[in-house]
């Protein structure tokens, strides 16, 4: 299972600061809920911790190698270890679906013949409950909910060291929120494969999570199970009083 | 190892892009580009054939058609072609892709967005602007020789042999390095304005006409610049 490590993570945006010396050892966490005020303030600390914006200050370190004191090439090392569901799209619009998940799978897992692969991905498809014919189809071509799934299959495909996805339920119907659900708990508490996901509203998830970053106005607070914490954090009054 | 086959299978799936920009942007552009420079080549008789037949200087035709096919309008008007069509697709492209989100996937898989979407697509855009060009050349002069066969009844052969007596190799080396400067430059300009868009589809229309903006005016500098270094360390 890989280590994540946040160290005086800062960041501002038009003046206004996002999140503040956010310093926390992630280290056996397995499922974790960012949750903020506002879901883009969640979703820019997922993306931070991803990579993919630059923090004012701080530094996170994932298996113990630090992303932004790094090269291009280190950075994108670290990156072929974790997947990213995005909040919306991420497909990229030209592939076919087949073609967007080999995509990943291409450069990350070379090794495998082109049978291999396929295989890995029918089953994924199955796993998802989605149509085997879907791959055929282009992203233009999918439902809202199809086109998150299809980021998940994506996600998985590779397997992962850890998965961060931002609003893991948006844009899905109610049985495909359970389904992945019963995923995302599966895959953290039976594969150890680390999850980390942002989120705007409660959901049944954050209460099964082991961490929660819980951000008010910049103001960042952990509980962890680990740390005995966790039942400090009083999700009514945190959802009912969020600015929002 | 590992490194190396990574490696191979980025040439491989640069190679894709690359093949796709090349149909896209030069296969495509064949209709309007055999249509611009069969314009061209009769035009130039034509409007050649009314003004030197007044001074007895017919043979001109050909320094006036090498002057101003592989010189200038093969590589000039191809570019300009393809800017229209190619580089503001390119740009609106990438734009929607950073929209939506699909250039930070790449990203996130480990890959370069510069070396799988950017690259591949300067690429293709030099690649099919220098072909597009010489394909150009050689339908602008059919072109002439078919307006000179109706109007004065030149044979082939002889429209051939005045033409390569007055066509030099500098000539189209000139067309060719033109070409390849305004092609390489559109793509480069053309995917720098699709990866500036951040976040809002606003942007998009914005940067593509900032796209066609920057490159006509990269274009003609570019131009100017390759003529008078040809005529001053050249053809002198």
């Amino acid at each position: 299972m890989i280590d994540i490590e946040l160290i005086n993570l800062s960041f501002r945006r038009d003046g206004v600061t996002l999140f503040e010396d956010v310093t926390v050892d992630l280290t056996g966490s397995k499922l974790i809920a960012i949750l903020a005020d506002t879901e883009d303030t969640a979703h820019t600390l997922l993306r931070s911790i991803a990579g993919f914006l630059c923090p004012d200050t701080g530094e996170v370190l994932i298996g113990g190698k630090s992303f932004y004191a790094g090269n291009e090439e280190e950075r994108s090392m670290i990156m072929r270890r974790n997947s990213y569901v995005f909040y919306a799209g991420g497909l990229i619009s030209n592939l076919s679906v087949l073609e967007n998940i080999m995509l990943p799978l291409d450069f990350r897992r070379h090794q495998l013949t082109n049978d291999e692969k396929m295989e890995k991905i029918t089953k994924l498809v199955s796993y998802f409950e989605l149509d085997p014919e879907i791959i055929d189809k282009r992203p233009s071509q999918l439902s809202r909910p199809e086109l998150k799934i299809i980021n998940f299959v994506r996600a998985y495909v590779i397997e992962p060291e850890a998965i961060m996805i931002e609003s893991p339920f948006s844009r899905l119907n109610k049985n495909y929120e359970m389904l992945i659900e019963n995923i995302i708990l599966e895959s953290a508490f039976k594969k150890d494969i680390v999850h980390l996901f942002s989120q705007g509203f409660e959901s049944d998830l954050i209460d099964k999570s082991d961490t929660i970053f819980a951000m008010n106005e910049g103001k960042v607070s952990i509980f962890s199970k680990a740390a005995g914490s966790y039942d400090e954090f009083n999700f009514t009054d945190f959802f009912e009083n969020k600015r929002v | 190892m590992s490194e190396f086959i990574s490696r191979r299978e980025i040439k491989h799936l640069t190679y894709n892009v690359v093949y796709r920009q090349i149909l896209f942007t030069g296969f495509e552009a064949l209709s309007i580009i055999t249509l611009s420079a069969v314009a061209v080549g009769a035009v130039i008789i034509i409007q050649g054939n009314s003004v030197l037949s007044n001074f007895s200087q017919s043979p001109m035709y050909y320094n006036i058609l090498v002057a101003i096919i592989p010189r200038e309008m093969g590589a000039l008007l191809t570019a300009l072609i393809v800017i229209a069509r190619s580089g503001t697709a390119i740009s609106t492209e990438l734009g929607n892709m950073n929209i939506n989100n699909e250039t930070l996937a790449i990203y996130s898989f480990g890959i370069s967005p510069i070396a799988y979407l950017a690259v591949p697509r300067v690429l293709g855009m030099t690649i099919s602007v220098v072909s597009l060009s010489i394909y150009f050349n050689v339908a602008a002069f059919s072109s002439s020789w078919f307006v000179s066969f109706l109007t004065d009844a030149i044979i082939p052969s002889q429209f051939l042999f005045d033409l390569f007596s007055a066509l030099t190799l500098t000539d189209l080396m000139m067309g060719v390095i033109k070409s390849g400067l305004f092609g390489f430059f559109g793509g480069v300009i053309a995917c720098y304005h699709g990866f500036k868009v951040q976040s809002a589809i606003t942007e998009v229309p914005q940067r593509t006409i900032k796209t066609v903006v920057n490159s006509v005016t990269s274009l003609v500098l570019l131009d100017i610049i390759v003529t008078a270094m040809f005529y001053l360390y050249i053809y002198d």
